[in-house]
């Protein structure tokens, strides 16, 4: 951090119609500099969306409640389809949830951001599975493990699941392994990992 | 009767005078020296990007030709200080990272005394930056000051979460590539195995296997009676 | 009595004060030569391999400078003139004549034996001064007498009788040595007359300032900013603190790779006019495509952008030349070769801190991501690239035609385990390589230390269960089994047990005990080895690329892996008590080795699960991780389990139980119920927790939530 009392100036100029911020042009700019604009003016756009009179975003808590509803609707409705064994209907509302959980004003409490997701997710990848999309599945078990570590142990088996289905045994050892570090000793967890222990035993045995 | 003789007494006394001198400017110089040398240290964090973009704006000069200086809209201070609020979250959060490991290496002498100090002093920066930021979003909507902080802190934390999705997420397509691949591999190796009359053993279950679906169900307990209850409790 | 001091007129004694002075310098400084001179590698075993890859000269060549450098010139010629100055000195001393002065001795003057009665002195006394007084004997001139020399003798001789008769003067004797009471004497000062004279008193002065308002403080203050300069570790202080600050939390290897080029050694070793000379071609060499990566020198698109984000100068090329390096990319210019196996292992040398810096923050992945590093540094490996090219003659081509289109990278053990016929079919072959190659790939692969764990647990010593706060040792039994190892024996069970000397072998109590026991065979009578162990060393890391010899490190810690923290930092094992190959230095002896760690247990009872790592610094792929339960009971407890024990085997502490153990005999078997008790408590532990976990889940089971 420079001193306290002075900064630098930087060449930046207002577009009078968009109210973007941009570099001057013919001015010397940097990589960081533009993507900070980049993203200043995006948090610029979601704060004119602000409710109202509000002009500075509220404090993170109470939350509106108006999105999570409308997440909550969109989970639901996928998980219909999924039990109606419309899977490709279901990806497409989970997919949808997603969106809206994920386009939450940035401000809001990123631990619910969190949970929601971590639930879609995971739906996602079940319904992914469902139609052995095992690399999507794979993927999306993985987003909804990194959206929520501990206690998400079906997330955990799903991605170990898809790793088993697709061979790569290794890293689905591995996975499950982590899991079972995270979530304790998960019933379901140890069977899937003896599960692909006898896999690899027999992959062996066939090399053999 | 006490008669001195002074002529003497010269060389103890300017002994005395070159001593002292001499320690007297050994002493300035080198505090003179640990001084310049502790002004020049490298600060801790880099320049402070937002911050600049922020008093930048409050500062505009007028453009060529124009009379008086654009106005910024306020709404995009607002946002200029809010994203300089995050960058200082991000700050702090490393600052009390460091804090710990830094004093512990320096006790045991694994790094060196003017990182302390750099360290130190980036804390007392730090600490002047928040409370500036703070007095400039009083000012700028009353009372938004207690709660800046606090959405600053969700938005790093939200930025950094669809970060990491997003990279899990790049990656899809080219995993997707490379199990179509494998699987038209796998097909055309159990299908000759099934032309070879062997019994057939696949590395990993093709999806052209009928009992996956099966299998999938049977572990994965998709819709069974507990989900409303579920659901319920969750919300 | 008068006392004088005499300086060293006659030149007897100053040779003595030179040669000590002399010797008080040059014998350390021998020892230090010598110990420079001595390669400290070549005590250490080598793994046997015929390859030598392309730049193997320039390897060798740095390796050599490398060891030179410690042999300083002046140092040899300071101890070859210590040596000339005390061998003149003692050439000195042995010619001088000494003059020593007699001590007086009444016996000795008067004639006789010391054990002389009374009256014999007397009478000789008297016969004495019958012949020898003076006013009778005559100066004999053929004797060189004189009247002096005759009175003198007199005098002697009376004053011998006076001391042994009289009592006045005997107590002058017995006090002083002498019958006239104190004698003068004289201090000689083992310093040449020259110095103290006084036309050379400035120039002693001048000398003596010199020596200690001059080289004294500067010696000092040179130690001092020298301790300064370099932090605990070995690295430049600069370059620690540099290090500090490139930490981050999630770092990985090209990380790691990327912060250590901050380094201030590699803008010594690249200063001058070698400074970004050449950088554009070593860029363009090593961000080309690569045989089965992106850019050949093995670095991912983040690693790219960082090393583009770095402005040019010596940090740009030395994190350039260390990726050329870690992809054995051929830079086509002896001078850039050369820097590029130089800086290899200045980077090693800087993991060292990073390490220590990682530690201070204790997440687990940047001491994993340290480590590692350090591994591809010696392999000359880029990160996330085959364990299988630190095998010779293995290329990225030949490494990925292996691994088939597999999306993980093979071990080394993994593919040593598949059969000969297989691997053989894998990797031989037009383009791959030849069955020369191939063998003696395998022949070094069967070398490697592959350290495999047996068994891991937590005891105390003397103790059967683990209490708050106690001083546990963490046991890790395990074996070297190089990779593709065939008919390895089956695990003893008996030598995975740790057996407390202390307590049940009175000859260890008595320190009678030479042997070590290793454990006990089924009738319960201890086993003891051949012979007292030695330290074995491993074997010096097969690095061809590596411009030092490295002996491997390995290193065991715990970490809690719910919150990514360590939990006990690590211990470094560099030797180990069994040997690990047998005569020819090749065959393995799959010896049971034990690893043993002390650290404080956890203040409160509970079950603590955590993951061990063990971790060898300079193979990539050799790590071990498992999981492992330390039962932390209460005290109480503990109190209770002891005083229950007692009751039920009494005969433990009795007469009989002393007796058998003094005849060599089997103490009563009381160590080994404590470790099963342990075993089965984990086992309890692992049960206990599933009971709770699955009726959490029960709730949890159903995935549409």
């Amino acid at each position: 951090m420079s001193d306290l009392d002075t900064f630098t100036l930087l060449p930046l100029k207002l577009d009078p119609q968009t109210k973007a911020l941009s570099t001057t042009p013919g001015q010397p700019s940097s990589r960081a500099l533009d993507a900070e604009l980049t993203t200043l003016n995006a948090l610029h756009r979601a704060l004119l969306g602000l409710d109202g009179s509000q002009t500075v975003p509220p404090a993170p808590l109470p939350v509106n409640p108006k999105r999570s509803a409308n997440v909550t609707k969109l989970r639901e409705s996928g998980n219909a389809e999924f039990r109606k064994g419309r899977y490709a209907e279901a990806v497409k509302f989970y997919t949808l949830g997603l969106q809206m959980a994920l386009t939450r004003p940035a401000w809001e409490p990123s631990q619910l951001v969190r949970e929601e997701v971590a639930q879609l997710y995971s739906n996602r990848a079940q319904a992914h599975m469902a139609v052995q999309g095992w690399p999507e599945g794979a993927a999306d078990a993985e987003c909804s493990v990194e959206a929520k570590r501990g206690g998400n142990a079906k997330a955990w088996w799903r991605r170990g699941r898809c790793l088993l289905e697709m061979g790569r045994l290794e890293e689905a050892a591995e996975w499950v392994g982590r899991g079972l570090e995270i979530e304790g000793e998960e019933k379901e967890l140890v069977e899937l990992l003896k599960e692909v222990e006898g896999r690899m035993r027999k992959e062996r045995g066939e090399k053999v | 009767m006490f008669s001195i003789n002074w002529l003497s007494l010269v060389l103890p006394f300017s002994y005395v005078v070159v001593l002292g001198g001499a320690l007297m400017s050994f002493s300035t110089i080198y505090r003179k020296r640990k001084a310049a040398e502790s002004a020049n240290l490298e600060p801790w964090f880099g320049p402070h990007l937002q911050r600049n973009i922020y008093l930048s704006l409050l500062h505009m000069e007028p453009e060529e030709g124009a009379e008086k200086s654009p106005k910024i809209p306020e709404s995009v201070i607002r946002a200029a200080l809010l994203r300089r609020a995050v960058e200082d979250i991000h700050r702090i959060i490393q600052i009390r990272t460091a804090k710990a490991a830094c004093s512990s290496l320096l006790q045991r002498g694994s790094v060196g005394d003017d990182l302390w100090q750099r360290f130190s002093r980036a804390e007392k920066e730090m600490e002047e930056e928040l409370r500036d930021v703070v007095m400039e979003a009083n000012a700028l909507a009353p009372g938004w000051g207690q709660t800046i902080f606090q959405s600053a802190n969700e938005i790093a934390a939200n930025t950094m979460l669809r970060k990491r999705l997003d990279e899990i997420q790049a990656q899809t397509e080219s995993e997707k590539q490379w199990w179509e691949k494998r699987r038209a591999q796998i097909q055309k190796e159990f299908m000759s195995e099934l032309d070879g009359g062997e019994k057939p053993v696949s590395k990993a279950p093709s999806a052209a296997s009928e009992d996956e679906p099966v299998l999938v169900d049977q572990n994965t307990p998709s819709a069974t009676p507990s989900a409303p209850k579920k659901k319920k409790g969750k919300k | 009595m008068s006392s004088d001091y005499s300086y060293d007129e006659e030149g007897t004694l100053w040779p003595f004060f030179v040669f000590t002075l002399s010797g008080l310098v040059t014998l350390p400084l021998s020892y230090v030569l010598y110990k420079g001179t001595r390669d400290p590698a070549a005590s250490f075993p080598r793994i046997k391999s015929d390859y030598r890859p392309t730049d193997a000269e320039v390897v060798d060549a740095t390796r050599k400078k490398d060891r030179r450098k410690d042999n300083k010139l002046w140092l040899v010629f300071l101890v070859l003139l210590g040596w000339s100055v005390m061998a003149y000195t003692m050439y000195l001393i042995y010619v001088t004549p000494t003059t020593i002065r007699s001590i007086w001795n009444p016996y000795d003057i008067l004639g006789i034996s010391e054990s002389a009665s009374e009256k014999d002195i007397k009478s000789i006394y008297k016969k004495l001064s019958r012949t020898l007084h003076p006013d009778k004997a005559r100066p004999d001139a053929s004797k060189n007498e004189t009247i002096e020399t005759l009175n003198d003798r007199y005098v002697e001789i009376s004053k011998a009788y006076q001391a042994l008769t009289d009592e006045e003067i005997r107590n002058n004797y017995i006090q002083y040595g002498h019958p006239d009471g104190k004698q003068s004497y004289s201090i000689a000062i083992a310093l040449p007359k020259a110095m103290i004279s006084d036309g050379n008193g400035k120039y002693v002065v001048l000398l003596y300032t010199l020596l200690f308002g001059v080289l004294l403080p500067y010696i000092v203050g040179t130690w001092w900013y020298g301790t300064l300069k370099r932090s605990k570790e070995g690295p430049l202080m600069e370059s620690a603190n540099r290090l500090f600050r490139q930490y981050e939390e999630n770092i990985d290897v090209g990380g790691v790779i990327t912060a250590l080029s901050t380094g201030k050694e590699f803008e010594e070793a690249l200063k001058g006019d070698k400074a970004d000379a050449g950088l554009s071609k070593i860029e363009s060499r090593i961000l080309a495509p690569g045989e089965t990566t992106p850019f050949a020198g093995g670095l991912s698109v983040k690693d790219k952008e960082k090393l583009e984000d770095i402005e040019s100068g010596p940090r740009r090329k030395a994190l350039a030349l260390l990726w050329a390096y870690l992809g054995r990319v051929d830079l086509d210019d002896d001078a850039l070769t050369k820097s590029k196996y130089e800086v290899a292992p200045i980077a090693h040398s800087l993991t060292k801190s990073f390490t220590a810096i990682s530690l201070a923050y204790g997440n687990t992945a940047p001491i994993l991501a340290s480590y590692y590093a350090s591994q591809h540094l010696i392999q000359a490996v880029p990160p996330k690239a085959s364990p299988l090219l630190q095998l010779p003659h293995f290329t990225p081509a030949i490494a990925k035609a292996v691994e088939g289109d597999s999306r993980t990278v093979m071990t080394v053990q993994s593919f040593m385990d598949q059969p000969d016929a297989k691997r053989r079919s894998l990797a031989v072959g037009k383009g791959l390589l030849t069955e020369d190659q191939y063998k003696s790939a395998v022949t070094v692969a069967k070398q490697l230390p592959y350290f495999r764990v047996a068994k891991a647990f937590f005891k105390v010593a003397g103790e059967r269960c683990i209490i708050p706060s106690s001083l546990v040792t963490l046991v890790v039994k395990g074996r070297f089994i190089p990779p593709g190892s065939e008919a390895v024996p089956a695990i003893d069970e008996l030598e995975l047990e740790d057996v407390d000397a202390a307590e049940d072998d009175l000859d260890a109590i008595l320190g009678r005990k030479k042997k070590k026991q290793i454990g006990k065979d089924e009738a319960g009578k201890p086993v003891y080895e051949a012979e007292a162990p030695e330290a074995v060393f491993p074997p010096l890391a097969h690095a061809p690329y590596f411009a030092r010899d490295y002996s491997p490190r390995w290193h065991v810690f715990l970490t809690d892996s719910k919150q990514g923290k360590m939990a006990v930092p690590p211990f470094t094992f560099t030797e180990f008590d069994a040997p690990i190959y047998g005569e020819d230095g090749v065959a393995p002896t799959f010896r049971m080795q034990t690893m043993k760690a002390q650290f404080a247990a956890p203040p409160q009872a509970g079950h603590y699960t955590f993951v061990m790592n063990v971790v060898c610094d300079c193979y990539v792929g050799f790590d071990t991780k498992m999981e492992v339960t330390l039962v932390v009971e209460e005290a109480s407890k503990a109190a209770e389990m002891v005083g229950e024990d007692e009751i039920s085997e009494p005969d433990e502490d009795s007469l009989a139980g002393i007796m058998n153990a003094a005849k060599g005999g089997p103490p009563p078997k009381k160590k080994r119920a404590a470790d099963e008790e342990e075993d089965s408590e984990e086992e309890e532990s692992g049960t206990e927790e599933e009971v709770e976990d699955t009726s959490d889940t029960n709730t949890d089971t159903e995935p549409e939530n």
